[in-house]
């Protein structure tokens, strides 16, 4: 009996495991797991983290945008929740693991995304956006306020170091915590997020919220609870970018209310946006794309906020739906179909 | 009797209290002393006095509604460099150098990878500045974490070292949030005809805190003054109509508020507009308010009004007795063709903190101090600003709070109002003592 993957039909894994996709996939998660240790170059390996975390957020995102075509301007109220969840349950609970603190945190994301995703999928298009980052900025008011003196207020709350089933990695210096431990636990649960998302959305279940995507009219004629389906979406979506809030609140140390409001929706929908939110990999380069170009910005000029619209303006005019990652493998085609030719 | 002799009698600083707070400083700064030669602070060591400049990045907003306080630090900021270089830099021998300046309006994640990339590029001997009490509660741990030398002048959020206590290379010459709202708490205790009270902060941290601390002592020292609403408009508020209308209907004896910058200038020209003024009988604007924000308003300054908070960063105040103080609000005048606000004062505290920790690191030491040892010198020091004996906790300042009333009646050569009448009330009675908890602080705290 063969091994059949679901998402690849009717190819046998062995023929999987030479795909080059896969090959270089490997290849280049082998280069990003060095990287600290040959380097020992502390900020590339902040920046790295930085931009990995965002990268699980935004291809999270990319569920409900890409794939089940409902833009959502609320996806910062699961990214803070998996700030707040980390944060809370380490300081009120006592709970210092990270691996629990991680799963507890998408939890939670899922919690509030199923929530959200119950009260908001029956509406369509702008209405789902508005009633998305309005839902969403409740929670972002809800730690304004300070309620219960949970989060205290916009000054927000420190995040001390987790340790890594009861290993006390936190003992570690701050340098050493991230370049030989936390890179490491950011790169894995990113690897896991794209596998994790590679199989699920060329699942039935993926290929299903394609179909409502392309004709939500014909998916339900054809018996699919739409509905249901679009919950299940904002869920999984949820969890995800709840893993890449979790993530960040320790590489960040500090949360404040910031991370739970529209203007974050915002930067993940531009990292989406930017790295095309018609491919798979597209969130992950629009991550990179877009925490780079601030950071080269913020270098050169004073005038970065400037920089930084110029530059989404052109990509988004011009590459629209297939971004950087699209538009560079749209010109990888050209050049090889050109190749052929002569 | 001349103004400023009889000033200095109208305030609260007995010639008693200051003594024994002198004397408090020296105790401290020996024993300081003491540890900067006795504790082992880092196994590295710098000998005489290095050649390169000692070079300083600068954070703050210069971009933004908060940027009004920035250009006042960046300005102050430029110009004291400047003049310290002219004479040879610090300790008359080594150059500082502003190598660049961070905008706090990228944010905390781009800030913390900054200083992450600053501590590992190993180019610069230390942080200074920041305004923004959140990012400083982010940048200030991961700096220590960088053992990067971080100099805060700004921020006033007590939860820094209350929320770090164990910051080795972390200070700040900015006195807490406390000070404004105690001192305006000390100010209503010796009000006779206050029996209302309604407050307007901003709807974020600073201005909750305030609102908390100012309510709560006022509970315990004046119990028969009743706080009657507390509201809080949006930080940048551009119409406060319908605040100025509510407080107008409720004509309290008082009004206190903590809004800074632009948005105090918006709220009071509002309020003036709409009559707010003739319905209450005091304000008190506890928001690092100053003269940029008299300038701003032009005559628009009700006079019902008293103006201060943190420490005395007015041009006016102690200016005529004060040669260093005159010497500041000159030169800056003469180069900005504006007198100086909260921001450029902090960060006049700030770089004399440097010059005085240096001077006095060098001085046991004998050679340049590392980063540990010279924030370790900056800790328990003193030095002289115009409210007098500006002096560190630690690693924090207690700053005393000072007030004023808006007047035309002075000889500098702007054509708005300033400030004069000053009322001062000493750091002991508006700030918590130290190793005590702010809010703790506050909960107890008893009538003078």
């Amino acid at each position: 009996m063969s091994t059949r993957l679901p998402t690849f039909g009717n190819v046998e894994l062995t023929e999987t495991l030479q795909d080059w996709r896969l090959l270089s996939g490997i290849v280049l998660f082998v280069v990003l797991a060095l990287y600290p240790g040959i380097t020992l170059n502390a900020y590339h390996t902040r920046l790295l983290t930085w931009i990995m975390c965002f990268a699980i957020a935004a291809m999270g995102f990319n569920i409900v945008l890409g794939y089940t075509g409902l833009l959502s301007f609320g996806h910062a109220a699961f990214f803070g929740t998996g700030m707040y969840t980390v944060v809370l349950v380490m300081g009120q609970a006592g709970i210092n693991d990270l691996v629990v603190l991680l799963l507890l945190a998408m939890i939670m994301s899922g919690i509030v995304g199923a929530i959200i995703g119950a009260l908001s999928v029956k509406t369509h298009e702008i209405y789902f956006a508005l009633l998305t980052l309005a839902l969403a900025q409740l929670l972002y008011i809800l730690a304004v306020r300070d309620i219960g003196g949970l989060t205290r207020g916009t000054d927000g709350i420190g995040v001390s170091r987790p340790d890594f089933f009861g290993i006390p990695v936190s003992e570690l210096s701050a340098q050493i915590y991230l370049l030989g431990f936390y890179y490491h636990v950011v790169l894995v649960a990113l690897a896991a997020t794209i596998v994790l998302l590679w199989f699920v959305l060329r699942s039935p279940f993926g290929l299903t919220l394609k179909m409502i995507r392309e004709n939500e009219t014909r998916a339900e004629m054809t018996g699919v609870p739409v509905l249901r389906y679009r919950v299940y979406s904002m869920i999984l979506s949820a969890m995800i970018v709840g893993l890449g809030g979790a993530l960040y609140a320790v590489l960040i140390g500090h949360i404040t209310p910031e991370y739970l409001d529209w203007t974050m929706s915002g930067e993940i929908v531009f990292m989406a946006l930017l790295g095309g939110i018609g491919t798979f990999f597209g969130p992950v380069i629009g991550a990179g794309g877009f925490i780079m170009l601030q950071e080269l910005a913020l270098s050169y000029t004073e005038y970065w906020h400037f920089t930084m619209g110029l530059v989404l303006f052109v990509v988004v005019l011009t590459l629209r739906e297939n971004g950087i990652w699209g538009g560079a493998k749209t010109l990888v085609e050209m050049i090889t179909d050109r190749r052929g030719e002569q | 009797m001349d103004g400023e002799t009889e000033r200095m009698n109208d305030s609260r600083l007995s010639r008693r209290t200051y003594l024994k707070g002198a004397a408090a400083v020296a105790g401290t700064g020996a024993t300081a002393g003491c540890a900067l030669l006795n504790e082992d602070l880092g196994q590295d060591s710098i000998e005489g006095i290095p050649d390169e400049p000692f070079r300083i990045v600068q954070l703050l907003f210069e971009s933004g509604p908060a940027a009004f306080y920035g250009e006042q630090a960046k300005n102050a900021t430029d110009m004291l460099v400047d003049q310290i270089n002219a004479e040879g830099g610090l300790l008359g021998e080594r150059e500082i150098e502003i190598v660049d300046r961070l905008d706090e309006g990228a944010g905390l994640d781009s800030l913390i990878s900054e200083v992450q990339a600053i501590a590992q590029e190993g180019e610069v001997d230390m942080l200074f500045s920041i305004i923004s009490s959140a990012h400083s509660l982010g940048v200030a741990p991961a700096a220590n974490d960088q053992q990067m030398p971080f100099l805060v002048t700004m921020p006033g959020t007590y939860q820094l070292f209350e929320e770090n206590p164990e910051m080795d290379y972390v200070v700040r010459t900015a006195g807490s949030n406390a000070a404004g709202a105690i001192g305006a708490v000390r100010m209503v205790e010796q009000m006779d005809n206050v029996e209302t009270v309604v407050t307007i902060d901003p709807d974020y941290a600073w201005g909750h805190d305030h609102q908390e601390m100012f309510t709560t002592a006022l509970e315990n020292v004046r119990p028969d003054i009743d706080v009657v609403e507390s509201r809080y408009p949006d930080l940048g508020e551009t119409d406060y109509s319908a605040h100025v209308s509510a407080i107008a209907g409720e004509e309290p004896d008082l009004l206190f508020s903590s809004l800074w910058g632009g948005d105090t200038a918006t709220f009071v020209s509002q309020g003036v507009d709409g009559g707010l003024f003739e319905q209450v009988g005091e304000a008190l604007l506890v928001g690092d308010t100053g003269a940029p924000l008299l300038r701003e308003l032009g005559g628009d300054m009700p006079e019902n009004v008293w103006l201060g908070g943190r420490a005395g960063y007015q041009p006016t105040y102690r200016y005529e007795g004060d040669e260093a103080h005159q010497e500041f609000v000159d030169d800056y005048y003469e180069r900005y063709d504006q007198l100086p606000g909260w921001g450029a004062y902090h960060d006049w505290a700030g770089l004399k903190t440097l010059q005085e920790g240096v001077e006095r690191a060098v001085s046991i030491i004998g050679d340049w101090p590392t980063g540990e040892q010279l924030m370790a010198a900056m800790n328990d020091i003193s030095v002289e600003m115009p409210h007098g004996q500006h002096t560190m906790r630690g690693p924090q300042a207690a700053a005393p709070a000072v007030f004023g009333r808006p007047t035309d009646d002075h000889d500098f050569p702007v054509d708005h109002m300033l400030t004069s009448d000053f009322e001062f009330i000493s750091a002991t009675e508006v700030n918590p003592p130290t190793g005590v908890a702010t809010m703790e602080w506050v909960d107890d705290i008893e009538p003078v």
